[in-house]
C-alpha cells in the first residue's frame, strides 16, 4: 500500500518538530532548500503532481553530501552531521511512499534529536523535543492500533526506572576522542578587541552570555568586572590585543567541591573565560586551561557548548605585573587633543595628580553615556573628547587609557562584562550580552588598577548592571545615569512576570547546572550516597512505579471507567435521596429506579430512558467483557 | 528476536551512544537511555502479546497435496490484557500469513490460516507460528505450536476435468425418480436426461445443455480405472488426475468405483467411500503395480 506521508499528523508533527529543532543549527541554505522540499511533497499529496522520482532524489543525496564536505571538510562534524541529517530527511519525505520510506525516516528523525543536544542543553529545548520524540514512538504504532497513548504512556512509565537506572549508574567514560566539539563557525559574541561602536551593538542582544554562582559571599552588581581580554595596542579609540604566551595550567580538582564561584558558560563562548579580578586557580573538568599574560584564561580549545569552571580568588586580588614599553604606546594624536595632554602635563607632575585631572576631565565634561553614541573612525578622539561627547563604554575605556598612556601613564583596556541580574530563586547571577563592558587598567604604585571611565559617566550603569539599566527607555537612561540609586527603579517592573521570569531561568540553570557536572566523579559521590540508603530508596522507587502503573491501568481500563449511563445513574440516585427516597448500598439500581418511577410517576419518561441506557451501556457491556 | 529495523536500530542506539561518550554530553546520555529504554519494555510487552496466547484446536479441510486450503484455528488469549495484531501461518509458509488485529482479554478467536500441504500420503502438521512485532516492530516474539497427530495428504488435483468417456457404467436398470432441477450437461450423462425444451429456453447463446435431476440415483455410476489415466503421463500425474475426477464426482454426488493395482471398490458414494478410494491413492506407490 502507498503511504501518504501527510496524512499521518502524528509523523508529520514529530518529523517537523525535529526539522525545526535541527534547523536553527543547519545552515540557511539547506534550511530553505529543506522547506522547498517538503513543501513540494505536500503539493504533490493535495494536487497529485509528480515528485521528484527516486533516482533523482539519490543523486541528490550524493550531492548533499558533497556539498557538505566541501564546506565543512568533513561529515563526522556537529554542524556538518546535523546539516547533512537535515537534508537526508527532507530527501526522505519526497521519496517517502512505504513502509521502509516511513521506517528510514522515523530512524533520521531520532538521530536529529539527539543532534539538537550538541548545540544546546537548555531546558527549553526539552518540552518540543519530548513531544516529537513521544510522536516519532507513536508514529512507529500500528494505525490500526487503537489506544495509542495510553500504550505509550504506560510504556515509557515502565521505561523510566530503566533509563534512570542507566543514566546514574552507566559509567562516563572520558575518551581521548572527540572530547571536545570544536567549531570554526565564528559565532557573534563577545570580542577581544575594541572597535568603536563594538560593544555598544554587542550590549544591544539581550542574549546571554553566562551564569555565576557565589556559595561564600553576597555580591553587588558595581563590584562584578568580568575580564574577559586585556588590549595593549592603542590606535586611540579602537584597541587590539598584542600576540602573547600562553602556556597550559595544570589542573586542580579540588576546585570542584572547593571554590570562590562558579561559572556556567553559554555555548558558542570561543573559549573565553570570564573571571573576577584576579584569579588564582581555574578548573574547567576535562577541558585544560590556558594562562595568558595579564591575569587573562581561556580553554584550550574553543567549545560550541555549554561549560562549566570554578574559580578561586587570589587573597591580595591585585596584579603586580610590571609594564613594558607597550603600556605607553599611543598613535598620533590630534593638536587639540595634543595641546590638552601638554597642558596637563605642565599642570601635574606625578603620575597620581594627571590620573587625578583625567578623572574629573570625564567626571566634569557632561560625557553621555548611550548605546547609539553615532559613528566614530579608530582615532577620532579629538571628536569625541570634545565635541560629540557621546559615548558607549569603549568609547570611554579607549579613550581615557589612549590619554593616560599620553600622560605618560602604564594603562591597558579590559574587556569583558559588568554586573549582571541576580536571581533570588537559584542564588545565581545571569550575565548577559546587555553587560558587556570594556574599562581601564592603570598601572600605579607598583600595581594594576581598574579606572572605568563610564562608572564616573553613567554611575547607575555600574550600580545595576547592564541588564537593569538597558531596561530604561533612553529617556530615563539620560537622567538617572548618574544618579546612584536603583531603589526608585525596581517597583516599576511588573513583579509577577519578572518573579517567574526569575523562575523559568532558574530551571534552565539548575538543569543546565546538573547536565553538565553529572560525570564520573558526581557518579561516585551519588553512588556512595545512594548505597547508604539504598533499600529504601530502591523499595520507594518499586512503590512509586507499581503505584502508577496501577493508576494508569485502573484510568486507561474501560471496564473503571464510568460510563455517561453510570454518571446518570449517581445523579438519579442524588436526586432521589434529596427527595427523601434512601439509597440503600445493596439495592439493585434498577430496583432503585423502579421505587422512584412509582413515587414520581411525573419523572417515568426520563427514569425509563435511564434504565434502558443503563441496561445497554453497562450491563451489556459488561456481559460483553465476561 | 530483532527485526531487521531492530538491528538498525540497536547500531543507531549503539552511535549515539558513542557519541555521548565522545562529547560527554548527558543529555544525549539521557536520549540514548530513553531510546534503549523503551526498545527494553517493548520488548517486554511484545513477549507478553504473545505469550498470553494460546491455540486451542485446529480444523482441517480435505487436504489435497498442493493446493491452498483454510485451516481454522481457535486460540485463545489467556491474560488481562488484549493482544494486539498476532500473525499466525504454518512452518515454511511464510507467504501465506493470518493477521488478527485483536485479541480481547479472556476471550476466544476463530482464525482462518493458509495450508498448502507438500505431498501426498501421511504427513506431520507443520508447526503453527504464532508472532507479532507489535507494538514498535524492533522485535518480534514467536512462539510454536506442535501438533502430534498425523494428517492424510490426498494426491494433488489436476489434469483432465471432464469425466472419461469409458467411465460410464450405462447402467440399464438406471432409474428415474421425480425431478428436482436441473444442471449442466457432463459427458458422461446419458443424452436422453438431456431436457431439450429446458436448455433452447435460456437467453444466454454459450449456455450449456442442461440435464434434469431426478430424486433418488438417477445419476449415472462412474467407473475409474488406472488405464483411463493413460495420457495423462508419468505416475504422479496419473494419480492426480484420478484424485480430481473422484473428487468431482463426490462433490456432484455420484456413484463410483475405483480400480488401481488390484484394488476395487464397488460403486458407491459418500465420505467414507471417498475417503477410502482417496486414501488408496495418497498412499499408493510405484511399487504396487509389480
Amino acid at each position: 500500500m502507498k503511504l501518504k506521508f501527510f496524512e499521518q499528523p502524528v509523523l508529520v508533527f514529530s518529523v517537523l518538530t525535529t526539522l525545526l529543532l535541527a534547523s536553527s543549527e543547519a545552515p540557511h541554505t539547506t534550511f530553505g532548500i529543506s522547506i522547498l522540499l517538503i513543501l513540494w511533497k505536500w503539493i504533490s499529496e493535495q494536487k497529485g503532481i509528480p515528485v521528484l522520482p527516486r533516482k533523482v532524489t539519490g543523486f541528490l543525496s550524493v550531492l548533499l553530501w558533497a556539498q557538505v564536505y566541501l564546506q565543512y571538510k568533513s561529515v563526522l562534524g556537529q554542524e556538518s552531521s546535523n546539516a547533512l541529517l537535515l537534508g537526508m530527511a527532507s530527501l526522505k519525505i519526497m521519496d517517502y511512499e512505504n513502509q521502509r520510506d516511513h521506517r528510514f525516516l522515523i530512524m533520521i528523525a531520532f538521530v536529529m534529536l539527539s543532534m539538537k543536544a550538541n548545540f544546546s542543553i537548555d531546558v527549553y529545548w526539552i518540552l518540543p523535543s519530548l513531544l516529537a520524540f513521544l510522536g516519532l514512538w507513536w508514529a512507529l504504532l500500528d494505525p490500526q492500533f487503537k489506544s495509542p497513548l495510553s500504550l505509550l504512556l504506560r510504556v515509557f512509565l515502565a521505561a523510566s526506572p530503566i533509563v534512570m537506572a542507566l543514566f546514574f549508574i552507566f559509567p562516563r567514560f572520558v575518551v581521548p576522542w572527540a572530547t571536545q566539539n570544536s567549531s570554526d563557525v565564528s559565532i557573534s559574541g563577545f570580542s577581544d578587541k575594541l572597535d568603536p561602536g563594538g560593544v555598544a551593538e554587542l550590549a544591544s542582544s539581550e542574549a546571554l552570555a553566562f551564569r555565576a554562582k557565589f556559595p561564600r559571599k553576597v555580591m553587588t552588581p558595581d563590584s562584578l568586572y568580568w575580564r574577559g581580554s586585556v588590549l595593549l595596542n592603542s590606535e586611540g579609540l579602537r584597541w587590539t590585543p598584542s600576540g602573547s604566551k600562553q602556556e597550559r595550567m595544570a589542573r586542580d580538582k579540588d576546585l570542584r567541591k572547593d571554590f570562590d564561584y562558579e561559572v556556567i558558560l553559554e555555548p558558542g563562548s570561543k573559549g573565553y573565560l570570564f573571571t573576577l579580578d584576579f584569579p588564582k586557580s581555574i578548573d574547567a573538568d576535562k577541558s585544560g586551561v590556558f594562562n595568558l599574560p595579564h591575569s587573562v584564561y581561556r580553554l584550550s580549545k574553543p567549545t560550541l557548548r555549554a561549560q562549566s569552571y570554578r574559580v578561586i580568588q587570589s587573597s591580595e586580588s591585585v596584579d603586580t605585573e610590571i609594564p613594558d614599553e607597550r603600556a605607553l604606546e599611543i598613535p598620533k594624536l590630534s593638536p587639540r587633543v595634543e595641546a590638552w595632554v601638554e597642558d596637563i602635563k605642565s599642570k601635574h607632575q606625578s603620575p597620581k595628580q594627571r590620573l587625578l585631572a583625567l578623572r574629573r576631565f570625564f567626571s566634569d565634561s557632561n560625557f553621555v553615556y548611550t548605546l547609539n553614541p553615532g559613528r566614530y573612525d579608530k582615532n577620532e578622539l579629538e571628536s569625541f573628547l570634545f565635541e560629540k561627547k557621546r559615548g558607549f563604554c569603549e568609547h570611554f575605556a579607549g579613550s581615557f587609557a589612549t590619554l593616560a598612556r599620553a600622560l605618560g601613564l602604564h594603562s591597558r583596556v579590559v574587556v569583558g562584562y559588568q554586573g549582571g541580574l541576580y536571581n533570588p530563586f537559584g542564588d545565581f547571577w545571569r550575565v548577559s550580552q546587555r553587560d558587556a563592558h570594556a574599562w581601564v587598567e592603570i598601572f600605579i604604585d607598583g600595581r594594576w588598577m581598574r579606572n572605568d571611565p563610564a562608572s564616573w559617566v553613567a554611575p547607575l550603569r555600574i550600580n545595576v548592571g547592564g541588564q537593569n539599566f538597558f531596561s530604561l527607555t533612553e529617556e530615563e537612561q539620560r537622567t538617572l545615569a548618574k544618579s546612584s540609586s536603583w531603589t526608585l527603579l525596581k517597583d516599576s517592573e511588573p513583579k509577577v512576570w519578572n518573579a517567574i521570569t526569575l523562575w523559568i531561568d532558574d530551571i534552565n540553570y539548575q538543569w543546565t547546572y546538573f547536565l553538565l557536572n553529572f560525570d564520573s566523579e558526581s557518579q561516585k559521590t551519588l553512588l556512595a550516597e545512594f548505597s547508604k540508603e539504598m533499600g529504601l530508596i530502591f523499595l520507594s522507587g518499586v512503590l512509586l512505579i507499581v503505584f502508577l502503573l496501577y493508576l494508569l491501568r485502573r484510568f486507561s481500563n474501560p471496564i473503571y471507567r464510568r460510563s455517561k449511563a453510570e454518571r446518570q445513574l449517581d445523579k438519579a440516585i442524588r436526586w432521589g435521596e434529596s427527595k427523601g427516597v434512601r439509597h440503600e448500598p445493596s439495592l439493585p439500581p434498577f430496583h432503585y429506579l423502579d421505587l422512584l418511577i412509582e413515587k414520581f410517576p411525573e419523572k417515568r419518561k426520563e427514569l425509563i430512558f435511564l434504565k434502558e441506557s443503563y441496561d445497554s451501556h453497562v450491563y451489556k457491556r459488561e456481559e460483553a467483557n465476561s | 528476536m530483532p527485526t531487521r529495523f531492530g538491528y538498525v536500530f540497536g547500531a543507531m542506539s549503539f552511535i549515539l551512544l558513542l557519541m555521548a561518550i565522545g562529547y560527554s554530553n548527558n543529555v544525549i546520555y539521557f536520549y540514548v537511555f530513553a531510546l534503549i529504554g523503551v526498545a527494553m519494555v517493548s520488548m517486554f510487552v511484545t513477549n507478553q502479546n504473545v505469550a498470553r496466547c494460546e491455540i486451542k484446536a485446529v480444523q482441517l479441510p480435505k487436504l489435497y497435496a498442493n493446493e491452498l486450503i483454510t485451516a481454522s484455528l481457535s486460540i485463545k488469549n489467556l491474560g488481562q490484557s488484549d493482544s494486539h495484531f498476532i500473525e499466525l501461518s504454518f512452518r515454511g509458509e511464510k507467504k501465506e500469513v493470518s493477521n488478527l488485529n485483536k485479541i480481547k482479554a479472556k476471550t476466544e478467536r476463530i482464525a482462518p490460516v493458509p495450508f498448502r500441504p507438500p505431498q501426498r500420503g501421511w504427513n506431520s502438521l507443520p508447526k503453527l507460528e504464532l508472532s507479532s512485532p507489535f507494538p514498535f516492530g524492533l522485535l518480534r516474539a514467536w512462539k510454536l505450536k506442535l501438533f502430534n497427530e498425523e494428517i492424510l495428504v490426498y494426491p494433488e488435483r489436476k489434469g483432465v476435468l471432464e469425466f472419461p468417456s469409458a467411465s460410464s457404467l450405462n447402467d440399464p436398470t438406471e432409474k428415474f425418480g421425480l425431478f428436482r432441477d436441473h444442471r449442466p450437461y457432463q459427458s458422461t450423462d446419458s443424452p436422453k436426461h438431456i431436457d431439450w425444451k429446458a436448455s433452447s429456453k435460456g437467453t444466454d447463446p454459450y449456455q450449456k445443455l442442461l440435464v434434469k435431476n431426478f430424486e433418488g440415483s438417477e445419476k449415472p455410476a462412474l467407473m475409474f480405472d488406472w488405464e483411463q489415466t493413460r495420457d495423462s503421463g508419468k505416475f504422479e500425474d496419473r494419480l492426480s488426475q484420478l484424485s480430481l475426477w473422484i473428487s468431482k464426482a463426490d462433490e456432484m454426488g455420484y456413484e463410483y468405483s475405483l480400480s488401481v493395482a488390484g484394488f476395487h471398490t464397488d460403486s458407491s458414494s459418500g465420505s467414507k467411500h471417498f475417503e477410502k478410494c482417496m486414501k488408496h491413492l495418497s498412499l499408493l506407490r510405484e511399487e504396487d503395480f509389480i
